[in-house]
């Protein structure tokens, strides 16, 4: 039974989750549990990017621009609310935005047999640019009259004491694990990411299963922006830096390969939820927030390397 | 060797030595095109060419700065395109920058040595760095992007632990050294430490081309399995490819500590990103086996002047993050479709 589950991929996301929160438990006593309702929302903003990511991780490619992503599609969110847009067709000019770019970035990359890597590279630093030039590099809030809008409530409210992001993140991990365990865009997905030439081989459209798993990653990290967004009412220049590398750096936690053609989305998020554990504990603790970048670089290749060293006992059957 | 040396040149026409046999005949087009460099070459000469005529001349009056910077990424970008030549990536280079700086200046103000023999020391601390990245990577079969993922983590906390967010500066008994002010001087008003960045340059096109490591890199990066049946031991040259990569970081974190007098808990913060692009844009592939140290130095020189031009022209700075995204994509699609046409292996 343990070893049977050991082999799994996200074996290695659930023990540490589990062991981070009750030995936080431990060690703060009652500040942890009050602490949950913050940790989960920030793990469902972060998640929602992660479960992106591992889409586009699992079809065998890569996605750098998600942190920019999620701050120019949030930005032009809150930009459309300034200028009087309706709520419901900014949010929907929102999503369309981020499925385009992520067309773009999949379309590049199949058509022109380009690394992903390289091509989503350019697209951090073109929509980084472009959120400085849309904003002069000055934060931009939604504006007050528009703050009671019904679907912003909806989208940056509480339900329940907990953040609605939370919600939403929940319905995505268990909409995405569902469709990448029995639907066909998964089975798709897992064999594109496999083998591209034994996937085309057998039928599959290759190319637009990985266009399709980037448009959906991009639109993800763009929701997980506007829902950003509604909860805070206002978007800064820097939002998102360096997510991309935490959003990999999590998926890879929870068990996603980065060869490709392996791993799920909630291992995904249970990464982010191990790091973000950690991160929190670690605050509230007191100890310098730099433990923590310092404490991730580590676990991350730990975690690796163990099962670099220990290839056996992990090894997926 | 020369058997070696032939394999490789066989295997993978792009490589420099390869492109330059296969172009010893008189085909023009080839030898201007046929290159992995052609792109770069292109793009900076309308680039110098655009802003020379847009600022109406006055752009030559940048071309000190541009250089300063050019420096100080061009070192960096050098040792990530010998190791993206060898098949690896390494995104830890900003954090290692820095943190080798800080070392340097840890040293010389709690160990009291002098400012050669901290360089020394911070610089074998970044080639330590780069065998440690190598090593998890060969070793434990990590991938090398996630294992210098880690590292960046690492090194930028501890950036940030030792400057305690804010800066450490040179101390003051050590401020006008000889060494370090022939660092800081100008000849002709460029920095001298640009003339360290020609012979670097010169140095490591010569050791990729002509030398046994450079061959087994090239080899590696083109086909590990292949290189391993003639006898190239893959792990122990990626290793070594790493530890010039680290090396090198270190060495521009400690030119620039150098220049500026303090490292800050910023420093070399996003320059991983750079100098992928620009490696890149000179000619680097992520699969390996070609590459370009001339073509990534004048990469860097084309990203580093656009800041400076467009700051000239009158433009937003948030144009310059902009277009080097959009550069970026522009050279891999057209060296794509260049190579492609022109029969070099992209």
């Amino acid at each position: 039974m343990v070893a049977k589950l050991m082999r799994r991929h996200e074996s290695i996301a659930v023990v540490s989750a589990v062991v981070l929160f009750v030995l936080f438990w431990g060690l703060l006593g009652a500040s942890w549990p009050r602490d949950v309702p913050s940790l989960l929302r920030d793990v469902a903003w972060l998640g929602i990017v992660a479960a992106g990511e591992a889409l586009v991780i699992v079809s065998g490619e890569l996605d750098l621009s998600v942190g920019s992503v999620y701050a120019f599609v949030s930005m032009i969110f809150v930009v459309l609310l300034e200028a009087g847009v309706d709520p419901a067709v900014a949010l929907i000019i929102a999503l369309v935005l981020g499925a385009v770019i992520g067309l773009i970035n999949g379309a590049l990359t199949w058509k022109f047999k380009l690394p992903s890597l390289l091509v989503t590279l350019g697209s951090l630093f073109l929509y980084r640019g472009l959120v400085e030039y849309v904003t002069n590099g000055f934060p931009v809030s939604i504006p007050d009259v528009e703050r009671s809008d019904f679907l912003l409530q909806i989208l940056g409210g509480k339900t329940f004491g907990f953040s609605n992001s939370i919600y939403f993140c929940a319905i995505i991990v268990a909409l995405f694990s569902l469709i990448l365990a029995k639907g066909r865009f998964g089975n798709h997905l897992y064999a594109v990411g496999g083998d591209v030439q034994a996937a085309t081989a057998t039928g599959v459209p290759s190319g637009w299963v990985k266009i399709r798993a980037f448009m959906l990653c991009s639109m993800l990290a763009g929701l997980a922006g506007v829902l950003t967004a509604c909860t805070l009412s206002s978007v800064s220049t820097t939002t998102g830096t360096a997510m991309e590398f935490e959003a990999i750096a999590a998926t890879v936690i929870g068990g996603v390969s980065l060869m490709g053609g392996a791993g799920t989305v909630w291992g995904a998020v249970l990464g982010v939820f191990t790091l973000l554990a950690l991160k929190h504990g670690l605050i509230l603790q007191g100890i310098n927030i730099f433990a923590y970048q310092l404490a991730l670089g580590i676990v991350l290749v730990g975690l690796l390397a163990i099962k670099g060293v220990f290839p056996r006992v992990f090894a997926p059957q | 060797m020369g058997e070696l040396n032939e394999t490789a040149a066989s295997g993978r026409t792009a490589n420099p030595a390869g492109a330059r046999v296969g172009t010893r005949g008189v085909d023009f087009r080839t030898l201007l095109f046929g290159r992995i460099e052609t792109s770069v070459i292109i793009g900076t000469a309308l680039m110098v060419l655009l802003f020379v005529i847009g600022t109406h001349g006055l752009w030559l009056y940048s071309i000190p700065s541009v250089l300063r910077i050019t420096t100080q990424v061009g070192i960096v970008a050098i040792g990530q395109a010998m190791l993206m030549a060898s098949g690896e990536i390494d995104l830890s280079v900003g954090a290692v920058f820095g943190f080798v700086g800080v070392v340097f200046i840890s040293l010389m103000s709690m160990f009291a040595i002098g400012p050669v023999p901290a360089a020394l020391l911070a610089l074998a601390v970044g080639g330590g760095i780069g065998a440690l990245n190598g090593i998890i990577t060969v070793r434990f079969k990590v991938p090398s992007m996630i294992v210098t993922l880690g590292g960046m983590f690492v090194f930028r906390a501890l950036d940030y632990v030792a400057t305690q967010g804010f800066s450490l500066s040179i101390p003051h008994d050590y401020r006008h050294v000889a060494v370090i002010e022939f660092f800081r001087a100008r000849l002709w008003g460029i920095n001298v430490t640009f003339l360290f960045l020609l012979i670097l340059t010169a140095f490591f096109v010569f050791v990729l081309a002509r030398t046994r490591l450079g061959n087994h890199i090239l080899a590696v990066g083109g086909d590990a399995n292949a290189a391993l049946a003639n006898g190239i031991p893959p792990g122990w040259t990626k290793i070594k490819a790493f530890m010039i990569c680290s090396a090198m970081a270190g060495l521009a974190g400690i030119l620039v500590t150098v220049q500026e007098g303090s490292v800050y808990s910023t420093s070399g913060l996003q320059m991983e990103l750079d100098t992928i692009a620009a490696a890149v844009i000179g000619g680097c592939t992520l699969r390996g086996g070609l590459g370009s140290v001339w073509g990534t130095v004048l990469g860097v020189f084309l990203l580093s002047s656009l800041k400076g031009g467009l700051l000239m022209i009158g433009a937003p700075t948030s144009w310059y993050i902009a277009l080097v995204g959009l550069i970026l994509i522009a050279f891999l699609v057209s060296s794509k479709l260049l190579n492609d046409r022109m029969g070099v292996m992209g």
